[in-house]
Order: structure tokens, then sequence, then C-alpha cells
């Protein structure tokens, strides 16, 4: 038996218990030797158990304080098994109310747990002071934006064991800083200055921890909660990239154009319908673009009417399209304006590989009044229109288009990550906005 | 979040995918003409007068 | 090595090291002191008031590289609370002090006084101030608290009597770094520790205290 005993030395209780000198209720004591203040759990009297002897310190009949998490639940964050022990409701001056749930482990001392506006935090205190930074603070090479300045905690209720002299009303003036995940608290009292680190914890991380429920998120979302749309939009972009690069290479790829036929028409003055092929135009690839541009060097105030018909010789199956080219100039009392283009192009999808014809049916006109470059009244002037067959060619609005339906949602994504992370500055002393009406 | 970006990377490739077809199919929608178009015979296109 | 009979109750009782001349009788508390005449009773030492601490007689840790034996502790109590001192001895025979104060480790060594500059040794000794700040080899130190603690008990072996009820004045003082530092003053003398916050994990202890409904940790 002695031998064993040494192997294995009895198990030290975990908790004692105390006699509430108010309620007579029984108080378990589960910090033993670090608490000093308890709360009695039925009567809210705060207890001296500083010394083995319990005393009093201030007297309140008040009901039994239901906590969502009561006290001596035990649940496991980040790996370590923890216990209930306090429990302290703090506000501003009786605004902006939280709840803080102080931690236990024998091995691991204690931690906090914070609840505010249906989000919780999981809180450490420091060892260490945290560095000045350019306009916050520096700890473990991360840089904390400050967020609150000059702000007052103060205690409203407890209840469970405190390792130090707490009571009602209790205040401290408190200033926070953030980054996303973490935020550095700095409390100060006359006699001294305490800082801590909290983490934003995902509520489903505490209800599956303590076994309870919680209402939905906060909004606006906790200065220190992480953008939830951070992760997927790092994700997006790294494969919105990737797909890009596919595209745009594809599009050069396929890049490459070609002029198959080019040909100088001339159009009628009299604006009679004229007719003129242009051929044989071998196309070589199974399927490619094909361009047909028109250009009338001499186009003032007119217009040229063309229809165009790509017809295969073995087939004789046939693509048509209309196009015109139409140029509009003047003078107002704007100044000058002109409108319209002297050249036309007409884009044909998907053209089979064959021996084709272009045939152009085209028809000028022009508006009495015309002027510069040629006059058309003038018998002598014969106005040009060149066309110029051509195909292949990246396709830059295919591609364009393709790029677009891909950054659609990483856009849509990049809003909602603008709008979390304004909602969340918002609530800041050194929000970037003060315009903001304040409700 | 898993499933998002699963489904983004499945519509990107998607789009990528109709995008390598098109331009092997020559096909754009910016196009006058199509393979398939229907041609509109006995329609008349005139200009815009101003 | 020093092993002898309680001259009070007979049971056995070791002096593991010259500089730790007094110990606690495991059997019937008596305040044992060892000189060149024999060991002697000074007293008779409290019962300790029941704690949670996972530290206990006998847990070995490594501090900077260094082994460490918990062989002795002296619980303190100021206005607001109590705490341990655990004596550590290492392997080269030197001690240092395991402070556990609301959940948190201090690792704390005695250091000559004369080490440090005259201006503050005054300052720290004399008029140590809340709020006051001091320098240590460069770095800045504040005093976080300065008042009068109260021994309760002590058991194992240890550098002093540490009789139950002795009063002296203790100022804490503390970096921005972690780093901390005490000196102990009882009358005319002055004593002076320099260490640090240190965490369990960090000293990777073995033989810890088990405590009922809680799993210990291993660390690897």
């Amino acid at each position: 038996m002695a031998e064993a005993d040494t192997l294995s030395p009895p198990q030290a209780p975990a908790a004692t218990a105390i006699t509430c000198p108010s309620c007579g209720g029984t108080v378990a004591i589960r910090a033993a030797g670090h608490s000093v203040t308890v709360a009695c759990e039925y009567c809210a009297s705060i207890l001296d158990v500083s010394e083995p002897a319990v005393k009093l310190v201030v007297e309140h009949h008040r009901r039994r304080a239901a906590l969502d998490i009561p006290l001596g639940t035990r649940g496991t964050l980040k790996g370590v098994e923890w216990e209930v022990v306090g429990w302290m409701a703090r506000s501003e001056g009786g605004a902006y109310p939280w709840e803080e749930y102080l931690l236990f482990n024998p091995y691991e001392g204690y931690r906090w747990l914070i609840y505010n506006r249906g989000g919780w935090s999981f809180g450490e205190q420091l060892t260490v002071v945290p560095g000045g930074g350019w306009g916050g603070l520096e700890l473990d090479g991360a840089h904390y934006k400050h967020f609150f300045a000059e702000g007052t905690a103060q205690v409203d209720r407890v209840v469970g064991e405190f390792y130090w002299r707490v009571k009602q009303g209790d205040t401290v003036r408190t200033d926070d800083w953030v980054r996303p995940g973490y935020m550095l608290s700095r409390e100060a009292d006359d006699r001294e200055i305490s800082w801590s680190r909290s983490e934003w914890i995902d509520a489903k991380t505490v209800e599956a921890a303590f076994g309870i429920r919680t209402e939905s998120g906060p909004w606006p979302p906790l200065p220190h909660q992480p953008s939830p749309h951070v992760a997927w939009l790092k994700q997006a972009l790294v494969i919105a990239g990737i797909a890009a690069l596919a595209i745009i290479a594809a599009a050069m790829f396929a890049g490459g154009s070609r002029t198959l036929a080019e040909q100088t028409l001339t159009i009628a003055r009299d604006g009679n319908d004229q007719s003129a092929t242009l051929g044989p135009i071998t196309l070589r690839r199974p399927y490619q673009p094909v361009s047909v541009r028109a250009e009338v060097p001499s186009l003032s105030n007119g217009w040229v009417d063309l229809e165009y018909t790509l017809v295969d010789r073995a087939t004789q199956r046939a693509f048509n399209t209309y196009k015109a080219a139409e140029r509009y100039s003047g003078r107002d009392s704007d100044g000058d304006w002109s409108e319209g283009s002297r050249r036309t192009t007409a884009d044909f999808a998907s053209v089979p590989a064959g021996t084709y014809d272009l045939v152009v049916d085209y028809k000028g006109n022009n508006w009495l009044g015309a002027q510069s470059i040629g006059d058309w009244r003038n018998a002598a002037f014969a106005p040009e229109m060149r066309i110029t067959v051509t195909s292949g060619g990246a396709p830059f609005g295919v591609a364009l288009l393709a790029l677009i339906l891909i950054g659609v949602p990483v856009l849509f994504g990049a809003i909602r990550h603008a709008a979390f992370e304004q909602a969340r500055m918002g609530e800041s002393d050194f929000a970037p906005t003060s315009s903001e009406d304040d409700d | 979040m898993r499933t998002g970006t699963f489904l983004f990377a499945l519509y990107a490739m998607g789009i990528t995918g109709l995008f390598m077809l098109a331009t092997a199919y020559a096909w754009s929608p910016f196009a006058d003409t199509g393979r398939s178009g229907p041609r509109p015979a006995g329609v008349f296109i005139g200009p815009t007068h101003k | 090595m020093l092993t002898v009979s309680c001259p009070n109750c007979g049971a056995p009782v070791t002096f593991r090291s010259a500089s730790l001349p007094n110990r606690v009788c495991d059997q019937c508390r008596s305040m044992l002191v060892r000189s060149d005449d024999g060991v002697g009773i000074a007293g008779v030492q409290a019962a300790l008031p029941f704690d949670v601490s996972p530290i206990r007689m006998g847990t070995r840790g490594r501090f900077d590289g260094r082994a460490f034996e918990v062989i002795g502790r002296v619980r303190w109590r100021w206005t607001d609370g109590s705490w341990n001192e655990w004596l550590c001895l290492f392997g080269d025979g030197s001690h240092g002090w395991l402070g556990e104060a609301m959940g948190q480790f201090m690792m704390t060594h005695e250091r000559a006084l004369d080490t440090i500059d005259p201006a503050w040794r005054l300052k720290l000794t004399r008029d140590a101030r809340v709020g006051d700040t001091v320098m240590l080899d460069g770095e800045e130190m504040t005093i976080a608290d300065s008042r009068e603690v109260l021994c309760i008990a002590a058991e194992g072996e240890l550098p002093f009597t540490a009789p139950p009820g002795w009063r002296i004045h203790s100022t804490d003082l503390r970096s921005g770094s972690g780093r901390l530092a005490n000196v102990q003053r009882d009358g005319s003398e002055v004593h002076f520790y320099d260490g640090r916050y240190v965490t369990l994990a960090e000293l990777k202890p073995t033989n810890l205290r088990a405590i009922e409904g809680w799993k210990a940790p291993v660390y690897g």
C-alpha cells in the first residue's frame, strides 16, 4: 500500500465549499488558494474568502442569477478544458452591456469568455505591455489599431469567485486596439494598469463547448470580428486569376489575323443600287471569324448602305448581314459637331472552312449642303469605298465577356467584405467618417 | 467557406471551358451574323438618318 | 546531503544543500534549523491552507535549460489575497523561486543588491512608491506594488525559517517585457530578486500535483 502511494499520490480534491454567512447557502470554491472574493450565487452577497474565516463584505438578498452558462460548467476551448468559476455583467455607465465569464483550469490559470451583443471572445491577461507602433500598438509582431478610446467600464453584477476584490460599481478606464480576430484591451484604475488580449471565437464553437444556444451574431460586427468574406475572397481571387490567365492565353493563341481579300469599289453618285463580288476567299480552319471592313474616306454628311452575302461556292450556303457607314458633321451653338464614322465593320462568326465569295450590295447617298472632302454633286468626283476581308484575330470581345463573368462574383464578394468592414469600423471612435448620423 | 470556394472554382472552370469552346468554334455573341443565324429575308435595315 | 532524525518526532528529514539550513518536518511540522552543532527546533510551522496549485514538493522542470526540483514552499498573504513561492533547487546547487499568483507563474533568482545602480538601490529600499519607475540594467521597471506581506505557512527546505505571522515589506517591479523584480525588506535586512514571467508549458514540468477531475497536461 505504501509503495502504491508513492507511485501515484492521492489526488488533491478540486474544490471546497463555504457557507454563505448571509443566506446560509453552500457555495463551492473551485479555485481555492486564488479566490479572494465570492459573490454568493444564491443571494449575491459579496464575501471575502482570502482568510479561513469567511467575511461578509456587502449583504444582498437578490434572486438567484440565471446564467446562460451556469457556474461549474466545463467546456473545452483551444484544446484545454475550462470551468466557469465567475461571471460579471459590465457596461459603460449602464449602456452597451456585456458579460464576462471567468474560466479556470488549475494547470492553466484563468481566461475570460466574453459575451457581447451575440458575439464571443476568449481573453487572456497579458504579462507583457504592448509596444507603441504607428498609430497603434505592436504585440508579437502584429499591429493593432486603436478602436475605442477613453471608455469606462463598470461592474454591474457579479456571481461566483474572483482572484481580486471585485464589487458592484467598480469602474476602470478602458482603451481597445484591434486587428482582425484579436483585441488588445487596457484597463486602468488609480492603482494599476492591466493588459489583456482577447480572440474572437465563433459562436458555434462556444455553443459546442459549453452546450448552450446563443442568439444570432452581432451586427454591426464586433470590433475585432474577422470578415467572414475575406477567406473566400482570397481563394476566389486566386481562382479568378488562374482562370483569367487561361482565358488570355487561349485568346492570344487563337489570335493572328490574315487579310483574305481587298478591293476598292466606286460608289455611284446617283444613289443607285450597285453590286460587287470579292473572291475567291479561302478559309482553312474548321471554323473562323471573318471580318469585312468598309471604309469611305470621302464620306461627309451622307451614308453608304451595305449588304454582305458570304456564299460558300461548294454548298451555296450564305451568311448575310447589313451595315451602314454614316458620317455627319456641322456647327451649332455649341460649336463644331460630328457623329458616325466613315468606316464600318461586319463580323461573321463560326464560318466553316471552304471557298467563298463575298457579294457586296451597296448604295451611297448624301445630303444637300454636303461640303469639304469631296462634293458628290461634282460630276468629276468619284467617291471610293475600300473593302477589306480578314479572318482570325484574337476574340477579345468574348474574352472580355468571360473575364467579366468571372469577375462579377469576386466583385460581389469584395462589396460584401467592404460593407462588413465599414459596419465594423463604423463603431470605432476612430471611424474614418464622422459625418454619419449617430443614433 | 469551403463550399463557396468550390462553387466558385466550378463556375470559373465552366466559364473558361465555355470560352475555349466559343474560341474553337469562332463563336461570338458580338458578331453580326453567326453560323446558325437566321437570314433576315426581305427586311431592309436602313441607316438612322439624323 | 544530510539525513537525520527529526529531533521532535524521529521521522527522517533530509537537508540537501548547505545554503538551505531550514527545514519543516513533513511529519510533525517542526521548524528545524541545521547548524554546526547539529539540528535544532526553531518552532512549529502552521498547516498550509488548501489550494489547487498544480505544483507540489518533488515537481521537476527546466528553466532556461537548467533542471530544477521543487523542494520547499512559502505561502504569503497580502491584503488582497495569497500566493505561493516555490523553492526550486537547481542541479548546480543554486536555488530560485517559482512564484504562483493569480494563476500566473514567475521565476526569480536572488541577486546581490550591490549589482544594481546605487541611485536606484536607495529608491527601492527606502521610498518605493507605486507608479514610480526605476532603471534596472538599462531596462525601465515600474513599481507595481509596495506593501507589507505576511507569511502564512511553509513546507520543505528553505533558506530562512519563515515563521507563520512573519511580516516583511515587499516591493514588486514590472517591465513591459515580462521581466519582474522584487525587493523584500525585514528591518535592515534586504533581499533582491530578479526574474520574469514563465508559463508551465515553458518549464515542461513533470511530477505535477494530480487534481481530482482535472487532466494534468503532459509536456513533450
